[in-house]
């Protein structure tokens, strides 16, 4: 192989985006090795999608957290937790209520203001950490859901 | 924004809720309700001749925060240019002529994930007394309801978007509070009434009332003064 046909060969290795080539002819031997764009591009890769699960996991433990295959959901804001509209209602769910996405699992109060949490999954309701009429605080696990 | 005016609905806040689904921001308006309802479910008197206003936004849970004092700081303060006689507020949310209970503000959100469906409701005793130890404003007031009702929609609106800092809500509250330091109390906690002597607020607008010799913080309940300090 001369020179002309070596470097015929390094255009098509590089223009095919090819990052290994290995040519082996009669006692002539040739191997291209794309190396620092490839480890480039690899590292960019894991970086970029480490960003994004860390990006995804503090979207979704701001009010919720997956552990154990349950979902805790937890208190968006400080106040006082209701588990019914009125005191003579009947209370939202209960250990054991199937939920769909929507539903509406308590009020938390604060400052008059009557905030209604909704479920964000499918699923049944296992534990329910406050009683009623309890504060609660930011970040205070309200549920565990079973997911659907 | 939407503003929808009725001669009768259920309630204006479970009207804005509703229209919420097709807005972004609604104002409902209407001359009576037939399930007028406050906090904990309890029944808003509806008469014809008072103020019953909703109006509703979507926005950022972040939104939510101090937004009742917002509303607060921003409704009474506009009231109080226009009335005479000593208007005051009353933990968590009412206003106060004279004394007497002039109106109410209930808000509520429904919350999923980040974002919520928010409705201040107001009622405001314009024409009529709904109890007799409440007050209505028409007297004490030069403007007609229907003036009125404009500019409570601006005010809220104004609230719902305004950034006002702790400092300046903290101290608006503390000047036109009808409760005053060691006044004697008794907190409706809806399970059950606690006594005590008021003893101030928190930074986060709870309530601070001493029982027994023990301070305590509340964020909820209906508070009454059953005598000066």
């Amino acid at each position: 192989m001369n020179i002309k046909e070596i470097k015929e060969l390094i255009e098509a290795f590089s223009k095919n985006g090819l990052t290994k080539l290995e040519l082996t002819r009669g006692d002539f031997s040739i191997k291209l090795k794309k190396e620092y764009s490839q480890v480039q591009s690899s590292v960019n890769n894991v970086v970029l999608s480490e960003q994004a699960v860390t990006d995804e996991k503090v979207k979704q433990s701001e009010h919720v957290e997956n552990e154990g295959g349950l979902i805790y959901i937890k208190s968006p804001i400080i106040g006082t937790f209701y588990r019914a509209p009125s005191p003579d209602a009947d209370p939202y769910v209960e250990v054991g209520s199937k939920v769909k996405k929507g539903d509406v699992l308590c009020i938390v109060e604060a400052m008059k203001i009557m905030n209604e949490i909704e479920s964000e999954y499918n699923g049944e309701i296992v534990k329910i950490f406050p009683k009623n009429a309890e504060p609660v605080e930011y970040g205070q696990n309200l549920f565990a859901l079973k997911p659907e | 924004m939407k503003i929808i005016r009725l001669k009768s609905i259920d309630s204006t806040n479970k009207e804005a809720f509703r229209l919420l689904n097709h807005f972004q921001r609604v104002a409902i308006l209407s001359e009576t309700q037939t399930e007028g309802y406050g906090r904990n479910g309890a029944k808003w008197h509806s008469f014809k001749g008072n103020i019953h206003l909703s109006v509703g936004a979507i926005c950022k849970i972040a939104c939510l925060d101090t937004l009742s004092i917002r509303v607060l700081y921003h409704v009474f303060s506009m009231l109080k240019k226009e009335v005479k006689g000593q208007l005051l507020v009353k933990w968590p949310n009412d206003i106060l002529l004279n004394g007497e209970k002039a109106g109410g503000i209930l808000i509520e959100s429904k919350v999923k994930g980040d974002n919520a469906m928010v409705v201040v409701g107001i009622g405001l005793n314009y024409e009529k007394k709904p109890l007799n130890d409440s007050a209505c404003l028409k007297d004490a007031l030069t403007m007609s309801r229907e003036e009125v009702e404009n500019m409570l929609m601006e005010e809220i609106l104004n609230a719902i978007d305004s950034r006002l800092s702790m400092k300046t809500l903290f101290e608006f509250f503390l000047e036109n509070s009808y409760l005053q330091k060691g006044d004697e109390v008794t907190l409706n906690r809806g399970d059950r009434i606690l006594k005590g002597r008021f003893v101030g607020f928190t930074e986060k607008f709870g309530i601070r009332i001493d029982i027994d010799g023990n301070t305590r913080t509340f964020y909820s309940g209906e508070v009454k003064k059953i005598r000066k300090s």
